[in-house]
């Protein structure tokens, strides 16, 4: 069953609240003199506490609380913040060290919270905060990507969380000695902060009937609601959870943070609503970082230059504790498409993941996606220039044919479709790969060195493969829709109601999209690993038919005879009758009837299998020899993302993946000092890409629809960024004959490879 | 003390303490809260607003605009972009038909930029826009945006102009309506903090927490913004925002303008002054090498006493300026010259990003002979810096290659720069002397402004 429709008009319905200044973020919308939270947090990396005395913060005026770990013990929270863990390679469980929620004896990464002060004013609160005794013995910390150092956890002696693997260690080592071809590369992917325009906020206000509505800046908020109440001890009914108009998120805000529940916390013991909403540079001490890994790769290579054997040894660093799932993000969410398009006959992937004394580190929009194809991709550039191979051959001869689908990946997934060959040779036209010698050579003549890099990705949608979309006719003659995703900026209210205007024919401006309200949406999955558009469509499209279904049950009494739905025109007709009545009339009729029951459908989904949106990126940069400066000049991408619901909001989300990507590589780079004080903590000193960084990008679709979903559509989300490091990386190396080079590819980094060759790692310290 | 100026088009009065930002008491007592924080510190373009006065329009940064900086000008949010009917600005339109919202948060501000933009006509987009971060759309519907909204007409509500405001005696601030005025109440109050645009003293107190006791508002010191040619030179109050003096520069030292076009986004030229940037003092501050290789003269005053000097003279050591208790700066001095300057700045960014280093040069010849060379650093030292030893290596010497590579050598002898984050001390030596080397390849021809190649 194909239920494509028609590709959406641009122009979305979030534009007009948002572009006139009425969008509702967290802030905007804090109670009414709301006390104002502000946190004291760890000022070394690494330290054990002698003193915390608070006594005279609380005489400060203004300040109507100090909460340190010892209160909210002794207000009955013990418990610690949440997280998964991997299996290792042994059997055994990672590492599973508390992480308590304000710090308890010992601070272990500079930002961490260890007392909240809660006041009338900001500055009464940072007075208190002020008054604060903190004392300590600094540690020696541990920074370094490796096992070893001081021991940051009792359960991690050598700082090791976690030592995971996938895959027949020995029959890739006996491929990689039969191997005509054996290559081995080291490839580092560079820490960034996400840094969401709005920085991370929340409120929370006890009501009168006991209950606690909590606010906060997510990416969904049942999760939320059950870590509050597992740490308050509430019933999950007592509490309230909300997502208003959301800043930005890309993985960032899906998680769970300490600061959460301090917040609630200080909210029912004051019993007055109390606001926080993080200061930029307080933002980039305490936001889950993103990537941050080093990784071994061997390939081994026939004499025919076919890979044979690929093995991946992933080193990752989790900062100073288990995150919600850092464990899993350079491991199984890696391990997803880290063989990514080619035809491999065995694979091996490993992870170890290190604890350091650096903020904990989590999914960023990709979430081990675009680590792996860069890896990957990167290799592939290195072994075809170590092997004499023209690079965009040497993918051709590997790649797994457009006939050999549905095809299982030597990593397990099952990928469904695609065509690689076509994907490539769209490309390869579009960004006139047969010029690129003459642009090179007028960049020369003017100074700049000139690389072209091409990546080729294949990505996997993550997430909870259900979700639910219901249904609510209400009396004043509109529909309301609830979903289980959550927009954190990728036109939902637009997207949803869309679709659910163009199957029931119900005008768009009749239909009511509520999302972000654990009150009134009783369950859903939230926004992440490009789901939404999927699952929530599909949902939306399985409600549509229970509604159809009961309606025209309903109607076949009033219209005399059997009842069909004309989805084409949006009403319901009857052979028996002249009447045709459309949705919003059956509701009223329903309700004239006294049949409340018809008034409400709701439908639960599951994707009986993943979809897997893949693409070409072809990235042209300009180096400057005597400064290093780079450019990326031209930018080019084929897509398959199967059928696109709303081209205008796919091109948007792609644009803006490829612009986080142009960022890592180019100019945000994370600095801490050899005591791991954080360096890059403003957008002075971290480089956010601005409006002259990034060119127009031009994005082809050429689409091969998958059969797991109805609608054909593969996802969106995160490809720009799943694709963009390797092909801006592989165009650097062009750039620089080949060489080998880390990002971020900052004037200082590129000048010095210009000059003394490749550098490793990051800052150079004299 | 109250101040009066007008907001969304209705006039406002307000008694506030004078370092209440534009932005909190929008967000705090106003309730419009579409102005929105991103930063706090004039990096993000979250908070723009328009504010216009006698001199026209500008885009700023409310969160480092204190209250009494707006005496006597219009204030216009994004709550007042749309007309009181609901209809769009041309820019809100253009933004809606490219797609160029998508989380929202920056929107606002994006839209304050480009309303204020296309009310002045500017289409440079980049530029205008520089000061903008934007998370999610990767800016290019956000330019393709503007750019359509380039022909549409300027609707009528957003030409606020400003309101007339009298003038307010010294109280818990001053707002001195000339330079007799501020020097007076100066001398009297030498412990004061002078604000001018509030781009360096906003930080103070929002990052820094900085309780300023007693501070002086300068914009109303219209007779310290005048821009004039004197017998001596190009003479630029200390009052004058950098926007203006990136246009009064540009025809004389069109690299000097360049670089000022990059140092600041359109906010912060917008509010920052050229007396501010001198004054601070600050070793990375961008005006001060090419000021210095010009030959710039500094003019200082305090009370009715005044003295010049030259500008590097000002420059003590790390944080440490020439300037006695009570004296301020009064203007500043290019002589006139045929423009001979060259200026680099290398950062991880090209716009808005603090220097690794910024160097100026100015170096005459006759015949080929180099008969002046004024070379000066930011970065590279604690203050900003001559680089006297490479002056007197080139002087008197033909402008050769030779004379390059033996000058290259002397660089270690002026500087020894510190390794930091932004860059190391290896690559602050080696491209301070690269710099030199493109100036002489300029020269020759065979190299130009990293702006003015394109393939």
């Amino acid at each position: 069953m194909d239920k494509f429709g028609k590709a959406q008009a641009a122009g979305r319905l979030e534009d007009n609240r948002l572009l006139t200044g009425a969008g509702r973020y967290v802030d905007d919308i804090a109670p009414a003199g709301a006390l104002r939270a502000y946190f004291l947090r760890a000022p070394v990396a690494h330290g054990e506490i002698t003193e915390l005395d608070v006594s005279e913060a609380r005489d400060v005026p203004g300040v109507a609380g100090v909460f340190t770990a010892a209160d909210l013990a002794a207000g009955g929270v013990t418990e610690a913040m949440g997280f998964s863990v991997a299996k290792n390679r042994d059997g055994s469980r990672g590492a599973a060290p508390r992480r308590p929620l304000l710090a308890e004896g010992r601070m272990r990464f500079v930002g961490e919270p260890v007392a909240m002060v809660v006041a009338s004013s900001m500055e009464a609160a940072k007075d208190g905060a002020e008054a604060i005794a903190l004392d300590y013995d600094e540690l020696p910390v541990h920074l370094a990507l490796e096992v070893g150092g001081e021991a940051i956890h009792p359960e991690a002696p050598a700082n090791l969380a976690f030592d995971w693997g996938k895959g027949d260690a020995a029959a890739v080592e006996a491929a990689l000695g039969k191997a005509a071809h054996r290559l081995s590369y080291r490839i580092s992917d560079n820490r960034v902060i996400c840094n969401p325009m709005e920085t991370r906020a929340a409120w929370a206000e006890m009501g009168a009937d006991g209950r606690l509505t909590f606010c906060f800046g997510g990416q969904g908020v049942w999760d939320q609601k059950a870590h509050l109440a597992r740490t308050l001890g509430m019933a999950p009914e007592d509490i309230r959870v909300l997502n208003p108009d959301v800043g930005g998120g890309f993985g960032t805000k899906a998680f769970d943070y300490p600061e959460y529940h301090a917040i609630a916390f200080a909210a029912r013991a004051l019993g007055r609503p109390v606001r926080w909403m993080a200061e930029r540079g307080e933002g980039m001490l305490s936001d889950n970082a993103g990537r941050d890994l080093v990784t071994d790769v061997e390939m081994g290579f026939d004499a025919d230059h076919r890979l044979v054997a690929y093995r991946v040894e992933n080193t990752c660093n989790l900062g100073a504790y288990n995150s919600a799932h850092g464990q899993f993000i350079q491991s199984e969410l890696f391990a997803k498409v880290y063989p990514g398009v080619y035809d491999i006959a065995v694979g091996y992937l490993g992870a170890k993941g290190i604890y350091t004394n650096t903020t904990p580190v989590d999914a960023y929009r990709g979430a081990g996606r675009p680590e792996a194809i860069y890896v990957l991709e990167r290799a592939m550039d290195y072994a075809a220039r170590d092997l004499g191979a023209d690079a965009w051959a040497l993918r051709r001869r590997n790649f797994i044919g457009a006939d050999a689908f549905p095809y299982r990946s030597v990593a397990g997934e099952t990928y469904d479709c695609g065509d690689f060959h076509r994907v490539l040779a769209r490309v390869e036209e579009a960004a006139d790969r047969g010029g690129f010698a003459a642009r090179r050579a007028l960049s020369e003549a003017a100074g700049f060195a000139r690389g072209l890099g091409l990546a080729f990705y294949i990505e996997s949608i993550l997430g909870d493969p259900s979700e639910t979309a219901a249904f609510e006719f209400e009396a004043d003659g509109t529909l309301s829709l609830f979903v289980g995703t959550q927009s954190g900026g990728q036109a939902h209210e637009t997207v949803f109601s869309r679709v659910l205007a163009e199957r029931t024919g119900v005008p768009v401006e009749k239909i009511n999209f509520v999302q972000g309200d654990s009150d009134r949406i009783a369950s859903g999955g939230g926004t992440g690993g490009s789901r939404s558009g999927t699952v929530q469509a599909t949902a939306v499209l399985g409600a549509v038919d229970k509604l159809v279904a009961a309606f025209a049950a309903f109607l076949e009494a009033p219209l005399g005879g059997a009842v069909t739905w004309d989805e084409e025109a949006g009403v319901f007709r009857a052979e028996a009758s002249n009447q045709t009545p459309g949705m919003l009339e059956v509701a009223e009729m329903a309700r004239a009837a006294g049949r409340e029951d018809l008034l409400r459908h709701e439908a639960r989904i599951t994707l009986q299998a993943r979809s897997f949106p893949n693409g070409a990126h072809v990235a042209e940069v300009e180096v400057d020899r005597e400064t290093g400066v780079l450019r990326v000049d031209r930018y080019t991408i084929a897509d398959d993302f199967g059928n696109l619901m709303n081209p205008v909001v796919v091109t948007g989300q792609v644009h803006g993946g490829v612009a986080q990507a142009i960022g890592q590589a180019v100019t945000e780079q994370v600095v801490y000092d050899a005591d791991g004080q954080l360096l890059s903590a403003s957008f002075m000193d971290y480089a956010m890409p601005r409006a002259d960084d990034v060119p127009m990008i031009e994005f082809h679709s050429v689409p091969v629809p998958t059969t797991m979903n109805p609608l054909g559509m593969k996802g969106c989300g995160e490809a720009g960024t799943v694709g963009g490091l390797a092909a801006i990386a592989n165009a650097v190396s062009d750039a620089l004959d080949g060489r080998a080079i880390d990002m971020p590819f900052t004037p200082h980094r590129l000048w010095s490879a210009l000059r003394d060759g490749p550098q490793e790692g990051g800052f150079e310290a004299e | 003390m109250t101040i009066t100026f007008s907001l969304n088009g209705a006039p406002v009065s307000v008694t506030a303490p004078p370092t209440t930002t534009l932005l909190d008491w929008l967000r705090e007592t106003q309730g419009l809260t579409g102005t929105k924080e991103g930063c706090n510190e004039g990096d993000c373009g979250a908070c723009t607003v328009m504010v216009t006065d006698t001199a026209g329009a500008k885009a700023l940064n409310a969160c480092i605009l204190f209250l009494p900086q707006l005496h006597g000008k219009a204030v216009r949010t994004v709550e007042g972009a749309s007309a009181p009917d609901g209809t769009l600005h041309p820019v809100q339109q253009a933004m809606v038909t490219h797609h160029g919202s998508q989380c929202g948060f920056c929107t606002p501000g994006f839209i304050m930029s480009m309303a204020t933009a296309h009310r002045n006509g500017q289409t440079g987009h980049d530029d205008a826009l520089a000061g903008n971060l934007c998370r999610c759309t990767g800016y290019a519907p956000i330019i393709r945006a503007a750019k359509a909204a380039e022909g549409a007409p300027v609707p009528g509500w957003v030409q606020d102009s400003a309101p007339a405001a009298a003038p307010i005696a010294p109280a818990d601030f001053a707002l001195p309506e000339s330079a007799d005025e501020l020097a007076t109440w100066y001398a009297a109050n030498p412990e004061a903090t002078l604000i001018a645009g509030a781009t360096d003293v906003g930080l103070w107190v929002t990052k820094h927490l900085s309780t300023l006791d007693k501070v002086a508002f300068l914009h109303r010191c219209t007779d310290l913004q005048d821009i004039s040619e004197t017998a001596e030179g190009l003479r630029i109050g200390a009052g004058v925002t950098m926007d203006r003096v990136l246009t009064a520069i540009k025809p004389r030292h069109p690299a000097f303008a360049e670089m000022i076009r990059r140092y600041g986004s359109t906010q912060v030229r917008g509010a920052a002054t050229i007396g501010g940037n001198i004054a601070n003092g600050s070793p990375i501050g961008d005006s001060p090498p090419p000021l210095i290789a010009l030959g710039a003269t500094l003019h200082l005053r305090r009370a009715d006493s005044r003295r010049s000097l030259p500008i590097e003279d000002f420059f003590i050591g790390y944080g440490k300026q020439d300037r006695a208790e009570g004296e301020f700066v009064e203007a500043v001095t290019i002589p006139a010259q045929p423009d001979r300057l060259r200026v680099y700045k290398l950062s991880k960014r090209f716009d808005q990003d603090i220097s690794a280093l910024c160097g100026a040069f100015n170096i005459t010849l006759e015949a080929g002979i180099v008969t002046q060379a004024r070379i000066a650093f930011g970065g590279m030292a604690g203050t900003p810096k001559r680089a006297s030893a490479v002056e007197a290596a080139l002087t008197g010497q033909p402008w050769t290659e030779q004379t390059l590579q033996s000058a290259t050598k002397i660089f270690a002898e002026d500087f020894s720069p510190l390794s930091d984050a932004r860059a190391s001390a290896k690559y602050r030596l080696t491209a301070a002397q690269n710099m030199l080397r493109r100036a002489w390849l300029e020269d020759q021809g065979t190299a130009h402004s990293v702006l003015e190649v394109r393939p």
